[in-house]
């Protein structure tokens, strides 16, 4: 019968499966006498390329996932540096859920790896519960703050890359191009979720349009009080059309997806807009992206499995990562650099070299 | 066999359950074997599909395979894993399984068990008292709250509105109703938005023994399956509301009111969402944070149909999708396999297990018994 013979077939995939489970986790193919474990030997598993380094470097995404063309991707080339500069041994494990950030965190744990990421703040109560289980082994977590002496708190000051924005706003508010009105210094920033964290771009990005144009308005809206705040492109558009309807020429967000309909305003009206996170001007090429404020995330995973390497891991204190340890940058002028003077390249100069130098120091919330 | 219908379906009438022990149990062994044909066609189409990912991946297919059953099962840590995951999907699974069987269509689980989950949190932050006893209240107010929340598309139903947009629509209320109160008058002081966590002797114990993240909310579990079964099978009550779903028309001429019977299969379905929600939030997380989980009363369907809307099944198709989902994780991290082959794998299962024309095809015919309790036109009647 045929039903029998499915069973049949089915009994000996399953004994199969697990006469290779057996094998131990490195074993390459099952029984050589078996012709149907004959695939070709592709190897997924991640050989260490050379290098004397014997550093087990890891990281968990939140359930943003790999992809995201933001943190998690770029905490993951941070990774990725460290494998082919230092020889780390790298692994990542995604999140589908918010339950499997204790069991991503404990499983590479578990595995020895150490220094091990949580990339993104949602992970922070699972570092918490996971962290003090293995404490010989480093844990840092990403945006947000974990009181372990075996956690590094990695943070970010976005004020100071959001000051360059805004700098850059303030000069080119003024400029006469086809995209601005110098008869109009007004400019405006998109926020999402009206917040602690996104009142630190508002405030950077305010004060650098004030230190070059006195007498420029900021218009500041934000898209919600909600994570909804940050994946709202439908708002993002309506937020932007009404700030340029009011006179803004140039619009920085920090409002996740949101900024999508920034994007499609500025494409439509013709004006500019700033990006965040990544060069979001290349990722969108034709849409008048002037620049974009970058979160190098990247930078900040390299500089510390770096600092484990060398015994310097920052267990149990909080790093913030601004301009001086290239946490954060302003991407370079891409297709309107022709439009930009180099007045303005070089007040930006200028203004990250202060800035470094501590000759400006940046606020974290605005009015200040 | 002959008769698979009434083999699977045990003897519904009263008296005939202790007639001849034996030749019953015989008979359910038999049935039980015959029940999991179905799905182990359904697995190994999938497993042979999931092979062509696999390599299309660059990766060995063995290799991947044997990760995914070891992660799923192949150490108490990975078993504790899977049964952490299965524990909430019984619940949602019985919250589709229950009103199936009164006719009903319930794909309101995901908000029912936010609902469940944000109310026990909320007992469980505020009740004063021995944290034995604020557990106990918050779960029963967690099945509670699911209970009322699975009430409303009854009501709506006697009402003429059709359950399925409804319990939709219910979702998407009850999911943003638990958002904001976890973020308002519930809010917490943590980095994570949401509420904070519950004190410790508050939370539910977890079983110990190197199960991992597994707490006794599983054992619950498989009482809830107990419970259902008993409800549905061996009660009065839950032979109407059988005899709804299956013909509504006899039903009435019987003198049973099919609006009530309706109405009592997906309020109770609700209140097993409920219950899993209150198990969450109290047992695996401690806290509702934003966001929370994900997608586990949807996920609660495809573990109603590949248990064939059975209670017995519904724990074996939860510890399946438990299984998978905590194997994945073992096959991203040995091998370079993607987490979402687990989603593929779960898809194409249930596709075959819903597809019964297509497994006829594969095993004749006289396989279509084997479908009964996955037949949504049979469930939908009425």
């Amino acid at each position: 019968m045929r039903t029998g013979k499915l069973l049949a077939a089915l009994f000996a995939l399953a004994l199969l499966i697990t006469a290779c489970g057996g094998g131990g986790e490195t074993s390459e193919t099952g029984d050589a006498s078996e012709p149907a474990t004959s695939e070709p030997a592709a190897d997924g598993s991640e050989a260490a390329v050379g290098g004397a380094s014997d550093v087990r470097a890891a990281m968990v995404t939140d359930v943003g996932g790999l992809g995201d063309q933001s943190f998690n991707d770029s905490a993951n080339a941070g990774l990725e540096r460290a494998k082919s500069e230092m020889g780390a041994d790298t692994n990542v494990l995604e999140s589908a859920a918010p339950t499997d950030y204790t069991n991503n965190l404990t499983q590479l744990a578990q595995n020895t790896f150490s220094p091990i990421f949580a990339v993104g703040f949602l992970m922070t109560d699972a570092v918490a519960e996971v962290a003090p289980q293995f404490p010989d082994q480093a844990f840092a977590i990403i945006d947000s703050v974990v009181e372990e002496p075996n956690v590094a708190s990695l943070t970010f000051r976005e004020q100071e890359g959001s000051y360059l924005a805004g700098v850059v706003a303030g000069l080119m508010t003024q400029e006469d191009t086809e995209f601005t009105n110098p008869d109009d210094k007004t400019v405006g920033f998109l926020g999402g979720l009206e917040g602690p964290l996104i009142k630190r771009f508002e405030a950077g990005y305010t004060a650098g349009v004030q230190s070059v144009c006195s007498d420029c308005e900021v218009l500041v809206e934000y898209a919600g009080t909600t994570p909804e705040a940050f994946n709202d492109p439908a708002a993002g558009q309506e937020i932007s059309l009404r700030l340029n309807d009011q006179g803004a020429d140039i619009i920085y967000h920090a409002s996740g997806a949101t900024g999508a309909g920034l994007f499609e305003a500025a494409n439509d009206r013709q004006f500019f807009a700033i990006g965040v996170d990544s060069d979001q001007a290349a990722l969108n090429p034709g849409v008048p992206i002037l620049t974009s404020v970058l979160k190098r995330v990247d930078n900040a995973v390299f500089r510390t499995v770096e600092a484990y390497a060398n015994d310097e891991f920052p267990g149990g204190e909080v790093q913030t990562f601004g301009l001086a340890e290239e946490g954060v940058d302003l991407a370079e002028f891409g297709e309107f650099a022709d439009l930009v003077p180099s007045e303005v390249t070089d007040a930006v100069d200028q203004a990250r070299q202060e800035i470094i130098d501590g000759n400006v120091e940046v606020p974290e919330e605005p009015g200040q | 066999m002959s008769d698979d219908r009434s083999s699977y379906d045990p003897d519904p009438v009263e008296g005939g359950a202790d007639a001849d022990i034996g030749r019953i149990l015989r008979q359910q062994a038999a049935s039980a074997g015959q029940a999991l044909i179905f799905p182990a066609v359904a697995l190994t189409i999938a497993l042979l599909v999931g092979a062509v990912v696999i390599l299309a991946t660059g990766n060995n297919v063995f290799e991947a395979y044997a990760a995914l059953l070891r992660g799923g099962f192949g150490s108490r840590a990975a078993f504790g894993r899977t049964i952490a995951n299965a524990t909430p999907l019984i619940f949602t699974g019985l919250a589709v399984a229950i009103p199936f069987r009164g006719g009903l269509f319930n794909i309101g689980g995901e908000g029912q068990l936010f609902v469940g989950a944000i109310a026990g949190v909320w007992v469980g932050l505020t009740m004063p008292g021995p944290g034995a006893l604020v557990t106990v209240v918050g779960i029963v107010v967690a099945g509670l709250a699911g209970f009322a929340w699975g009430a409303i598309p009854g009501l709506l139903k006697i009402r003429g509105a059709h359950e399925v947009i409804t319990t939709i629509m219910l979702n998407f209320i009850g999911i943003n109703l638990a958002f904001w109160l976890a973020k308002n008058p519930l809010a917490g002081t943590g980095a994570v938005p949401g509420t904070d966590f519950v004190p410790d002797n508050v939370r539910i114990a977890r079983l110990g023994g190197g199960l991992g993240g597994a707490h006794w909310g599983f054992a619950l579990g498989l009482l809830a399956a107990v419970i259902a079964y008993i409800l549905i099978w061996r009660t009065t009550k839950g032979y109407e509301i059988r005899t709804v779903g299956l013909s509504p028309g006899a039903a009435r001429y019987a003198g049973m009111s099919v609006a009530a019977n309706g109405f009592l299969a997906i309020a109770l379905g609700g209140m097993f969402a409920g219950f899993g929600g209150g198990l969450e939030s109290l047992g695996t997380f401690g806290k509702v944070s934003v966001p929370f989980i994900s997608n586990l009363g949807f996920n609660g369907i495809g573990v109603a149909l590949l248990g064939r809307n059975h209670p017995a099944g519904v724990v074996l198709g939860a510890i399946f999708f438990g299984g998978l989902a905590a194997g994945a994780q073992e096959m991203q991290f040995s091998t370079g396999v993607p987490l979402d082959l687990a989603d593929v794998l779960l898809a194409i299962v249930l596709l075959f297990v819903t597809a019964t024309k297509l497994v006829e095809f594969l095993l004749g015919r006289r396989a279509r018994s084997l479908a009964v309790g996955t037949r949504l036109e049979k469930g939908l009647a009425g």
